[in-house]
């Protein structure tokens, strides 16, 4: 597959909101759970495809970076997003809104093993506690917030 | 906007600043291995001590205090986290080698946390992105990179523009129960991805008019090159870690509470 300007500009593009979403649209916290606001872009690989997929992982790797909680975080949070934008994208492609729906639940199981994995290891708490704090979070940012920006904005570029 | 101060990079001429980020990146590798490798207070402590002459140098004091401030944070979480752990498994009693358990475990994440820290504040991201294309990472990805980086600031602004929009016409972030409070975040999320598409589109536009990535191979007007100052990191680096693995294996690392009673 040839990169074209494009392709790269749209990474580019992804990354960027990524990384303002973490930063700047602060998580909302409720007590022990946290949403990540900025996973609800993960659903859209499944309308940007390939060059979102990098641009998300991109973005992930300069926000962990900057607010670092150490190597693991900035690395494993990238890993996370990769996999997860790169199996709903491939999931979606050849299918409806089912299909969108059962990659957006992926995304989430995929990012809370990974994540929730390592921030037990990082916090030093117990696997469950973490997996779980992750799970609601991503929940909410991915399948609540996420997939219907995800459907709207297919819509709008479908219009336009 | 002091969030972003640490994405907008200041540039400070400083013997730190103009070493090659590869070897800070294996310095801060070896103050990592050598971190995990103790759970003991006092090789913590003189591994937190160790980073501050290296802060001073690159005269970057004021950053690297707010960087451990957003840490503390954490830091409480890890310290009560371990503290109630340890007092359920101990069978609710408390004993000072508890205590210093969790403050070593505590101690171990602020020196992670600022080991990186000094990294990326010491880093500017052009610099970072010759390292990682003199490392022979893919030039688009090297571009990818050190575009975004630089996109931040721009889309940042762009978001609070947008927020000040949407509240001027009567939107309440923080109101209302845990789902309308999610939804709120609906009308600033769409605005704020079409006009970062919009921009990408434009940015796509000005590379193909600059003939991006018309010609394969690639030189560059800096190249990365190894001085004393790099050698000396390396020097600096490799012994702590011989020295951490040495203690680890040989010697008995007394803890403070033994020392101090």
């Amino acid at each position: 597959m040839r990169i074209t300007a494009k392709w790269i500009s749209v990474s580019v593009a992804f990354a960027a909101l990524y990384a303002v979403g973490v930063i700047f649209l602060a998580p909302i916290s409720f007590g022990v759970v946290q949403v990540r606001v900025a996973d609800a872009l993960l659903p859209l690989s499944m309308v940007f495809g390939l060059p979102s997929v990098l641009g998300l992982s991109l973005g992930c790797l300069i926000s962990n970076s900057y607010g670092s909680i150490g190597h693991l975080d900035v690395i494993g949070g990238p890993i996370a997003n990769f996999l997860a934008t790169f199996i709903a994208w491939f999931i979606a492609k050849r299918g409806g809104v089912t299909h969108r729906f059962i990659g957006s639940i992926l995304e989430t199981i995929i990012v809370t093993l990974i994540v929730g994995g390592y921030l037990s290891v990082i916090f030093d708490t117990p696997l469950e506690l973490s997996l779980f704090g992750v799970l609601i979070g991503s929940i909410i940012a991915i399948n609540i917030l996420g997939f219907p920006l995800e459907e709207m904005i297919r819509r709008n570029l479908k219009s336009a | 906007m002091s969030v972003f101060d640490g994405l907008r990079f200041r540039r400070v001429a400083s013997p730190v600043h103009i070493l090659d980020p590869r070897i800070k990146f294996f310095y801060v590798c070896s103050i990592f291995v050598v971190a995990i490798l103790f759970p003991e207070i006092l090789p913590l402590i003189v591994l937190f001590l160790l980073q501050i002459p290296f802060v001073l140098i690159a005269r970057v004091q004021k950053e690297w205090i707010r960087s451990l401030r957003g840490a503390t944070f954490l830091a409480a979480i890890i310290f009560g986290s371990n503290i109630v752990f340890r007092f359920i498994y101990a069978g609710y009693t408390l004993i000072l080698p508890d205590l210093e358990f969790a403050l070593a475990m505590t101690l171990r994440f602020v020196v992670l946390v600022e080991a990186f820290s000094v990294f990326f504040l010491t880093t500017s991201p052009d610099h970072l992105g010759l390292a990682l294309e003199q490392s022979r990472v893919p030039y688009e990805f090297c571009f990818a990179f050190t575009t975004a980086v630089r996109f931040v600031p721009v889309l940042a602004d762009e978001a609070e523009t947008i927020m000040d929009a949407q509240k001027a016409r009567g939107l309440e972030l923080e109101k209302g129960n845990f789902l309308k409070r999610i939804r709120n975040y609906i009308p600033i999320l769409i605005p704020l991805i079409i006009s970062a598409i919009r921009r990408s589109l434009e940015l796509a536009e000005a590379m193909e008019s600059r003939a991006w990535g018309a010609i394969e191979k690639r030189t560059n007007l800096y190249v990365l090159k190894m001085k004393a100052g790099d050698y000396l990191l390396i020097a600096i680096s490799v012994s702590i870690l011989i020295l951490g693995i040495y203690l680890r294996l040989h010697a008995f690392i007394p803890s403070l509470s033994d020392l101090l009673l």
